[in-house]
């Protein structure tokens, strides 16, 4: 590249950007009230922001319930059609609160509850909520977290029962990092997860705190999922339809990881785990009751496109679902029958759809097509073939100059899906390829597993095969290849800069791992886990190969451009480490720049990820496409590139 | 019952991951071209 370094430059986000064309969406469906199911609640735009509102399918009308400076993601329904919502502060914590569906003023929905992170929350048809909070020493500091360091989780689990606006009646405590799940409609028993992979992936509790069964999952992860409702009555008995009826014996369904596949499973307390072999899928795959029927709704990914089916267990049969080629982003079903879904693909802004057609509230009003053609790449390896889904702007002539859009996680994996970054690159006449490396979700077990090189690594090398097959097919400009990447994508982007600095004219690390034992010392329970499992020990166990997959081991070897941004209230990629990168960039001489927002890993504030987006997309626009308008931008009057 | 949404299944697990889960949708796309210094 010839485009001149930038010295160290450091922006501090304190003021958002001004709101523009946007909006910010949660790819989740509304949940609807059991008796009275044309009652919606989601979450969705309001101002860029992420606030609650409720959906009355039978008017087609939205009321917003939630209006903070910060905004609102989590909330649910009651089965009247209550409005919960969480009241966090800037560092999560907060209570649960209620809110007619009608509207009217807002009340705790526990008294005696006190404030905390929330890990799940569930209603029981007998009129019992269930409430999950994390709790420990971590989360009782006065004043916030300590200077540099985001704010810890605690080591437990505390559910707190009681009725919906009533008092707090008994509190379970698990002693283990863990999330509520369910509980049983009769109120007789909670889930609870630690972790698909962890001693305790499914554990099944009563209420006074009796373990009914622990499930481990560590030689098959295990997922639950939920309990089996009753089905609503219809007539008699004065009830107003919708009312459930007598509760069905707790059945607890589960996705179970075995050998090359995913299976579906269910528990009772009487005959225990059993798996449906008839249900089984060689790639990643979720599921969820029907309401008040012994069938599921089956969402399974493959190749980054999702399928449905209808998994009924009284028949052991599986059948599919009609969906269009693309990725569902999330699935409902409902007790007649009807299906919702959320569905996108590369060029398509999501839509909500009901199989029934019941109007439902769509993500994004008029959402453009992105301007672009998709493609797709299987690039061989020594674990098989990694996929790219490449998205190419219309108009320009190959080879383009491409982004390399890394997904985090590990745990997850790109899907033939929209995504704003796509479209405002492919916009500004670059190609994007989003690398599903070895590790993703959504290719099977054996993929998943797949580190040979170590942690890192493994998926740099697989990122650095990607474009070379790009460039040899003519589609990439070997002279303008940069990478883009969030959280653990955003790691993934530094430790390629560093260990493969001849490859990339440019890198933008969104929310980084940047000093791994740093950011594992500083993180949470379950990723402090999830991390000792990828590196097999701590760091204090296995420091060569932590320091190895590190990016900080590497910062003297930076010469790319290079963009970090980081948030000062990160639980997931904490600021200390950032920091701590950013440092060894300086004392190597290395320049680059930095961008700080003062938000959490996700941030609800649509300006602030605004933000990250333009400046990310300028940032790489400049250095891919040189200064001016990009070169490959179909609007472009002039070529000229320094 | 009803149910948070709390992101633990093969397909989503949230609170094993690092990735983030709030989406920003862009009606515009923002061309680099017309992005000016106070907007960064």
């Amino acid at each position: 590249m010839t485009a001149a370094r930038p010295a160290v430059r450091t922006t501090e986000a304190t003021r958002p950007a001004p709101a523009r064309d946007f909006q910010v969406f949660r790819p989740a469906l509304p949940q609807a009230a059991r008796r009275a199911p044309h009652r919606m609640v989601f979450t969705g735009d309001a101002d860029g922001r992420c606030e609650v509102f409720t959906w009355d399918s039978r008017a087609a009308a939205a009321r917003q319930v939630t209006s903070r400076p910060h905004g609102t993601l989590r909330c649910a329904v009651g089965a009247d059609g209550t409005v919960w919502w969480f009241d966090e502060d800037s560092d999560g914590r907060g209570r649960w609160m209620l809110q007619d569906f009608g509207g009217g003023p807002d009340t705790p929905a526990l008294a005696g509850l006190p404030a905390g992170h929330p890990r799940g929350l569930a209603i029981s048809d007998s009129g019992t909520a269930a409430i999950g909070l994390a709790e420990g020493p971590g989360l009782a500091e006065e004043g916030g977290p300590a200077e540099g360091r985001a704010p810890a989780e605690g080591p437990g689990l505390a559910v707190h029962l009681g009725p919906p606006g009533g008092r707090v009646e008994h509190v379970v405590r698990t002693g283990y990092p863990a999330t509520l799940v369910d509980i049983a409609p009769n109120g007789a028993l909670l889930a609870v997860t630690g972790g698909s992979g962890s001693a305790h992936a499914a554990v099944l509790l009563r209420p006074d705190g009796h373990v009914v069964a622990a499930l481990p999952g560590c030689d098959e992860a295990l997922w639950p999922l939920g309990f089996r409702t009753a089905p609503g009555t219809t007539s008699g008995a004065g009830a107003p339809p919708g009312t459930p009826g007598p509760a069905p014996a707790p059945e607890l369904l589960l996705v179970v990881r075995s050998g090359d596949g995913y299976r579906l499973a269910t528990w009772t307390p009487e005959r225990g785990l059993r798996r449906h072999a008839w249900c089984a899928f060689d790639t990643e795959m979720t599921a969820r009751w029907y309401p008040g029927r012994r069938q599921a709704l089956v969402r399974r990914n493959r190749g980054g496109r999702s399928e449905l089916y209808r998994a009924d267990l009284d028949r052991a049969v599986l059948e599919p679902l009609r969906v269009p080629p693309g990725a569902v982003l999330d699935a409902v079903p409902r007790e007649d029958g009807d299906v919702h879904y959320l569905w996108t693909d590369a060029l398509t802004p999501p839509v909500a759809v009901s199989s029934r057609g019941t109007p439902l509230p769509q993500p994004m009003a008029d959402p453009p097509r992105v301007p672009g053609r998709a493609l797709e790449v299987w690039t061989p390896g020594p674990d098989g073939d990694a996929h790219t889904l490449l998205t190419v702007p219309e108009g320009a002539r190959a080879p383009y100059p491409t982004v390399f859009l890394v997904h985090g996680g590990p745990g997850e994996h790109d899907r033939d899906a929209y995504d704003p970054a796509v479209h405002s690159l492919v916009a500004s006449g670059l190609a994007v390829a989003r690398v599903n490396y070895r590790g993703s979700t959504g290719y099977g077990p054996r993929w998943r597993d797949a580190w040979r090189e170590g942690v890192g690594l493994t998926q740099v090398a697989d990122l650095a095969a990607a474009r070379d097959h790009l460039v040899r097919d003519g589609l990439a400009d070997p002279g303008a290849t940069g990478l883009w990447g969030t959280s653990w994508g955003g790691y993934l982007v530094l430790l390629a800069l560093g260990t493969r600095p001849e490859l990339w004219q440019a890198g933008v690390a969104v929310k980084p791992v940047a000093d791994y034992p740093m950011a594992h010392r500083d993180g949470t329970p379950r990723l402090r886990a999830l991390d000792e499992r990828l590196f097999g020990g701590t760091p204090l166990q296995a420091p060569e190969r932590w320091a190895r997959s590190s990016p900080v081991t590497y910062a003297a070897r930076v010469r790319a451009p290079l963009l970090v941004v980081a948030a000062r209230r990160d639980a997931k990629c904490p600021p200390a480490q950032v920091e701590s990168y950013l440092a060894a960039l300086r004392g190597h001489g290395v320049p680059y720049e930095s961008m700080w927002l003062g938000t959490g890993h996700d941030g609800l504030d649509g300006r602030d990820h605004l933000k990250v987006l333009r400046h990310s997309l300028v940032f790489l626009s400049r250095h891919l496409n040189g200064p001016g308008p990009g070169r490959n931008d179909p609007n472009r009057t002039a070529t000229t590139r320094s | 019952m009803q149910k948070d949404i709390i992101d633990n299944d093969p397909l989503v697990e949230a609170d094993e991951s690092r990735s983030v889960g709030v989406i920003v949708g862009v009606r515009i796309p923002f061309r680099e071209a017309e992005t000016t210094e106070e907007q960064i």
